[in-house]
């Protein structure tokens, strides 16, 4: 029987349809990127290189700053047009590097494309590597993948989880890879544990991807330690923290970290970054993400370089419909919903989504009626419904507990009457951290 | 018959008269000694408890005040009057200001300032900034959805057509709309008549002009009228110095995006500040030429 959470979680329309049966499409190599500074959850890297430069694929271009912090790499081989403010998911104006393709696509020297060794018995030599690529959680957050492989001493990680479950809706691309680079993400795996040195491992998968599941079964047959878990399907199975629950059956208590339940999670795509890492000494410039909704014509699951302008990926799924009416980064449910500009792709891009009317249509919000659906519907045990009253009335210095939410937007897909209660939990969050500075 | 009435009233009578002596004696005995003065000076202030000294209220302020004899305290809603009252409590030369005025640096009302999308989200600027910010393109101008407006204790501000818009008369200079705002747009400023750039964003002239038709394009032209060097200028725009600014009105009629405005300017200053609009024809200059003259108005 299918694995699941114990407390919380909706079941959206999947949506998957459009897309997890087409294969992986690579897009053919964009005239110009745009490579955000800012691609991490952390500070974000400084650029090195000035306006005229000459660049290769996979060159340096940023350079990370502190610990908790990425290197960024140029995604094309060309020249350096402008280092200024563009506008991108994360923010209006935010500092990029903008190159312009010589069309060549000349790699920096010792990346091998098609290298598919790993030489386990040095694993030492896999997190400078990691850390090298510019590695980052494919998944959407973004978390610099070598903070989250280099646990403080106290903690003890026995565990690392493969998060393959792509709860959210319309989003396949974790699904494709798995589908299509099985074995790669096997090996990637086997390296991530490898740096982590466990012996335990999992691969948890929601059970909508039999064929993903299948893949993964054959590629990890005979590997010692690891086991495909077939999870339920249910939002928000994907999130690291009810992830966890699924499969080990502990809780992340409060304000912790996985890591004090002794376990990493990592997503597909971040396994197969890593192996393209290690194996290819590859860094981290394209990934593969979803295109999607009703107002796309030819929805896909591409390859694409990070810094990929938005205009060129709509180009080539055919354009999108008259009835666009909103465009999101990321998945329905956490994604980011955005004003139409060219924005690049960012390496935690996990899909782009275009929604028509009948998708984006706007609900009105009507009070609350206390109906407690809310609350069933949080995987966190929080209260979502008192909480956003609170956020709604500036009582922000009694929201501790909302210090928990992760933003998974189940309740405010449960909720009869409408309510905005996720963008109220984030508006209380930050407002409480503000208060929380203040002392 | 009578005892009943009697009895209860004479019980509850020496209670109560007990209950006096043991409150009296409490607070001889326990009485704190605080200065009086602290109770003068607080007499003295407006008692609105605002806060915008730094202090927690009108008491705290006057208690800091009466042990520290600062002379560079003061209370901003007070101004002179306040000031001078205190300062003739304490016996010390307290040079007090009028009190300051909030001042919003954005005009990019609707039909001023570019319009993209559609916001659905909370009607509340901190949650649209967590988002994208609303629906105005220029990402530093006023969002529009009253946070400020909420903030105000003394209905001093409100929204005009999508930008805030501050009533002096109202304002007592407490600041809460300056903390409330997340776009860090709205400024203390002194009071009575001055010149001041409607504009916060750093971004070169091309950029503005996509946001908003009353951006700073960092043209430089008011720095040149300028015959006092009170315009300062950082990275595209302009702002004023109110320490040399003198309020001859020079730089407000010379911007071709009539982003600096002024208040209260008369006789000379005035004329200055709004040249006859023959001037403005024929102004062929390629800035000029791109901002509608009725734009502003």
């Amino acid at each position: 029987m299918a694995r699941t959470f114990r407390r919380g979680g909706v079941h959206p329309p999947e949506e998957k349809q459009r897309t997890e049966r087409k294969p992986i499409e690579t897009l053919p190599l964009p005239k110009r990127v745009v490579i955000p500074m800012a691609q991490c959850l952390g500070a974000p890297a400084e650029p090195t290189v000035k306006p005229k430069d000459a660049v290769k694929t996979g060159q340096r271009i940023g350079e990370p700053k502190g610990f908790v912090s990425t290197p960024v790499h140029a995604s094309v081989s060309g020249t350096v047009k402008k280092v200024d403010l563009f506008p991108t998911a994360v923010g209006a104006r935010s500092l990029c590097v903008e190159i312009e393709s010589d069309g060549k696509d000349e790699w920096v020297e010792g990346v091998d494309l098609a290298g598919s060794d790993v030489d386990f018995s040095q694993p030492d030599a896999f997190l400078p590597a990691l850390t090298e690529a510019g590695l980052v959680g494919m998944g959407g957050a973004a978390f610099p993948t070598h903070v989250k492989l280099k646990p403080p001493k106290d903690a003890q990680v026995d565990t690392l989880i493969l998060n393959g479950a792509e709860c959210e809706p319309y989003l396949t691309a974790d699904h494709r890879l798995m589908v299509e680079h099985a074995a790669e993400i096997a090996t990637g795996l086997q390296i991530l544990a490898a740096v982590l040195k466990v012996e335990r491992t999992f691969v948890g998968i929601e059970d909508n991807k039999p064929d993903a599941v299948a893949a993964m079964k054959k590629a990890l047959a005979g590997v010692l330690g690891v086991e495909v878990v077939v999870c339920r399907t249910r939002y928000p199975q994907g999130a690291e923290k009810q992830l966890i629950q699924s499969i080990t059956n502990h809780e992340v208590p409060p304000g912790k970290l996985p890591m004090h339940v002794g376990c990493v999670v990592q997503n597909v795509g971040t396994a197969f970054a890593a192996f393209e890492a290690v194996a290819r000494r590859k860094p981290l410039v394209e990934r593969v993400l979803t295109v999607s909704g009703r107002a796309i014509r030819e929805p896909k699951n591409l390859r694409v370089r990070v810094g990929t302008p938005l205009g060129e990926i709509v180009t080539f799924c055919g354009g999108t419909t008259d009835d666009l009416r909103k465009l999101i980064f990321g998945g329905p449910m956490m994604g980011k919903a955005l004003r139409y500009e060219d924005v690049p792709v960012v390496k935690s891009t996990s899909g782009i989504l275009f929604f028509d009317r009948q998708e984006a249509a706007a609900v009105q919000e009507f009070p609350c009626i206390r109906c407690g659906r809310c609350l069933e519907a949080c995987p966190q045990r929080l209260v979502p419904c008192d909480l956003g009253d609170l956020a709604e009335h500036g009582l922000y210095d009694r929201l501790a507990d909302a210090m928990d939410c992760v933003e998974c937007d189940s309740c405010q897909y449960a909720c009869p009457a409408h309510r905005r209660l996720v963008h109220l939990l984030r508006l209380g969050k930050s407002e409480f951290r503000r208060l929380q500075k203040k002392g | 018959m009578l005892e009943a009435v009697l009895i209860p009233a004479a019980v509850m009578g020496g209670l109560g008269g007990l209950l006096a002596v043991v409150l009296l004696v409490a607070a001889r005995k326990f009485a704190v000694y605080e200065d009086p003065l602290i109770a003068a000076v607080e007499a003295a202030l407006p008692n609105a408890n605002c806060g915008a000294c730094g202090f927690a209220g009108c008491h705290d302020f006057a208690s800091k005040l009466v042990a520290t004899r600062d002379e560079k305290m003061f209370c901003p809603p007070g101004g002179k009057d306040t000031a001078a009252k205190v300062g003739a409590l304490l016996g010390l030369q307290v040079e007090g200001r009028d009190p300051p005025v909030a001042v919003v640096l954005c005009r990019g009302s609707r039909g001023v300032a570019n319009y993209a999308g559609e916001y659905a989200g909370l009607a509340d600027c901190r949650a649209a900034t967590l988002v994208d910010g609303a629906t105005k393109v220029c990402p530093y101008g006023c969002v529009g959805l009253g946070s400020c407006v909420r903030a105000c204790k003394y209905d001093a501000i409100e929204i005009r057509d999508g930008v805030a818009v501050v009533l002096p008369e109202k304002c007592i200079g407490d600041g809460a709309c300056v903390a409330a705002c997340p776009r860090g747009i709205i400024r203390m400023a002194p009071r009575g008549v001055r010149v001041y750039v409607a504009c916060v964003s750093h971004d070169p002239g091309a950029a503005v002009r996509k946001y908003c038709k009353v951006g700073c394009i960092g043209c430089k032209r008011c720095v040149k009228a300028c015959t006092f060097d009170a315009m300062q200028f950082d990275r595209n725009l302009a702002r004023v110095d109110h320490d040399k600014c003198t309020a001859c009105g020079a730089c407000v009629g010379t911007c071709p995006q009539k982003v600096i405005e002024e208040v209260g300017l008369t006789g000379e200053a005035h004329a200055k500040a709004h040249p006859p609009p023959k001037e403005k024809k024929p102004a062929a200059e390629p800035t000029a030429a791109a901002a509608p003259p009725a734009a502003g108005a």
